[in-house]
């Protein structure tokens, strides 16, 4: 039996003055799950996050949190959490403080506090002497890490990621991806993350949903997006023909990374017709050494 | 070559070392000096006396002190009340209406500060602007608003209205608006936000607009004299008169390095409270 709906999305459009950035969004997220929206940039998944966390109105259509319509809820008011782009700490206090934040909020004693501040740093493997130190001496990592559990210790019913880990350096970004993976299993949370590299989406989700040009192109599980019949997911994918995945996962992020897997390399003319609509689409390619092609955001130094 | 480069910096900095010392240093000395001779000696070859301190404690020139601090508090508390909601509209709400108000505001600075407060006078006075228009047009007889302590602080609040609305502007424009935002979306009310986030961020800029205005503001005159007919005599004015008609130099001198002494600890107490780098998160 699937698990139920937590958020729905029905017919949701976003318009700012002539231009339309969301058009006509319909997406169910399911209690529990890892959700990644993976686009392009200017796609619209930004503006889709900001209206899932009450930050931005929906100009059309109806967004349900546990079957109640939560349109005009605004975003401290919602049982829904983010963690931003650029992390969005508070800079003028420490790291326990930052993840206390949420806590004091709702009047929780400072005794409760702290223990539960150690309970999160030791989730995500902060030593607990971090507790006083300064969020702004801490490495990239290391926020990231305290970005998270203060957005744990607000304790939401839905977790929303924007990109962030797109500023990382790549060895930290696959070990992050890791324990982001390792936490929701631990946690059971709903996780909705937001990325353009569609290597992290492979590696972490249980579903994936493409969005290009404000609306959403194609949803799926990592195996049903193995099997690309459309051209935007064979853009996605690397060219050529459909990769067959016997077993879920981890065949489907190889063949995703290498490009062709299991088939004939192309010829050089569709090669090259490749790289232009590719152009055309805002994707673009990187060969490697073998004339293999990769998404920038698969790149290592990406 | 460390020596050598160190000489070198050392004699480049030096003419205008000496210069500072003579524009800045040299005239507090000075005053400094004649604060501690005998009342009414225009030389410093005398024997030191302090005289003139057991004068400002016996003759209540405190109470004059008191009306400038206590006034540039009022003007400070005020001017933030102000300028706040409208730095938070120039640097977050308002775009290129921002541009206008800086220039409108400006532009008063282009104009002299007695001659702005003598428009005020005009307005304000009996039979002036204000009050003549009232027993035209609405039949009330009024004596103006002049000559009180509210019209002095209304005064303060006037002229140094931009010394703290462009600081406070550039405080809040540091405020990050996806800090306010995470904020939010943490549970947190809007005053909470204020409270939390807006107000201890945007602190450097609330530190400079208020020691500026509160400094400026305590060492005025022209507010008092001309606005408030000097229904309170404040600090400033008591210095002049000690310097021009009471031909008191060492008085003088006393006065002004009370009030130095004064607002330099204020000054300094409040930028050693307000820990400016953990703020800024240059320091944990």
């Amino acid at each position: 039996m699937a698990p139920p709906v937590v958020l729905r999305l029905e017919n949701v459009t976003k318009r700012f003055g002539l231009f339309t950035a969301l058009h006509d969004i319909n997406l169910d997220i399911y209690d529990g799950e890892f959700l990644t929206i993976v686009g392009p940039s200017g796609s619209g998944k930004t503006t889709m996050i900001r209206l899932l966390v009450g930050m931005d109105e929906p100009s059309e259509g109806l967004i349900y949190l546990d079957g109640k319509v939560i349109n005009r809820v605004p975003a401290n008011k919602r049982p829904t959490c983010m963690v931003f782009q650029s992390l969005a700490l508070f800079p003028h206090r420490t790291v326990g403080q930052n993840i206390e934040f949420p806590l004091k909020i709702r009047g929780v004693d400072e005794r409760r506090r702290r223990a539960r501040a150690n309970e999160l740093l030791d989730l995500l493997h902060l030593p607990r002497d971090y507790y006083g130190k300064g969020v702004m001496q801490c490495s990239g990592g290391e926020r990231q890490r305290v970005a998270l559990a203060r957005a744990l210790a607000f304790d939401p019913e839905i977790l929303f990621f924007d990109e962030p880990l797109s500023a990382l350096d790549y060895r930290l970004r696959k070990a992050l991806e890791k324990e982001l993976k390792q936490l929701h299993r631990q946690t059971g949370k709903t996780f909705v993350y937001i990325t353009h590299s569609l290597e992290e989406a492979m590696v972490m989700s249980d579903r994936i949903a493409i969005m290009r040009t404000g609306s959403i192109a194609q949803v799926g599980t990592r195996r049903n997006l193995c099997q690309p019949e459309k051209p935007l997911r064979r853009r996605i994918h690397g060219r050529g023909q459909p990769v067959r995945c016997r077993g879920p996962g981890r065949r489907a992020v190889s063949g995703a990374r290498r490009g062709y897997v299991g088939q004939r390399r192309p010829s050089r003319y569709r090669r090259r017709r490749a790289r232009h609509l590719d152009g055309a689409a805002g994707i673009r390619p990187f060969p490697d050494s073998r004339g293999c092609r990769r998404l920038r955001s698969q790149r290592p130094d990406g | 070559m460390d020596r050598i480069e160190e000489r070198q910096g050392l004699l480049s900095a030096l003419p205008l070392s000496v210069l500072m010392v003579l524009i800045f240093v040299a005239p507090l000395i000075v005053v400094a000096v004649f604060s501690i001779m005998p009342p009414r000696v225009f030389d410093v070859l005398h024997m030191p006396s302090f005289e003139n301190y057991r004068i400002f404690f016996t003759q209540g020139y405190y109470r004059s002190l008191g009306w400038a601090l206590g006034m540039a508090a009022m003007a400070t508390v005020t001017l933030f009340v102000i300028c706040y909601p409208l730095a938070y509209a120039m640097a977050k709400i308002f775009k290129k209406f921002t541009l206008i108000i800086t220039i409108a505001v400006v532009v008063t600075l282009f104009v002299s500060e007695n001659i702005r407060l003598f428009g005020w006078v005009l307005t304000l006075m009996k039979g002036g602007l204000i009050s003549g228009y009232l027993r035209t047009y609405a039949g009330i007889d009024i004596d103006g608003w002049l000559y009180n302590v509210p019209v002095i602080v209304f005064g303060l609040v006037y002229v140094y209205f931009p010394f703290m609305l462009f600081p406070l502007v550039q405080g809040i424009s540091m405020v990050p608006e996806e800090v306010r935002q995470a904020a939010s979306d943490l549970g947190a009310s809007r005053t909470r936000i204020f409270f939390e986030i807006d107000l201890p961020l945007a602190m450097p800029g609330i530190v400079v607009g208020s020691l500026l205005t509160f400094v400026l503001a305590a060492g005025a005159m022209a507010e008092s004299k001309l606005l408030g007919g000097q229904a309170v005599i404040v600090m400033a004015d008591e210095i002049e008169a000690a310097f021009t008609f009471g031909q008191n130099w060492s008085l003088g001198s006393a006065l002004a390095m009370i009030l130095i002494l004064i607002i330099g600890s204020l000054a300094f107490f409040a930028l050693s409270r307000v820990d400016l780098d953990g703020i800024m998160g240059r320091r944990g």
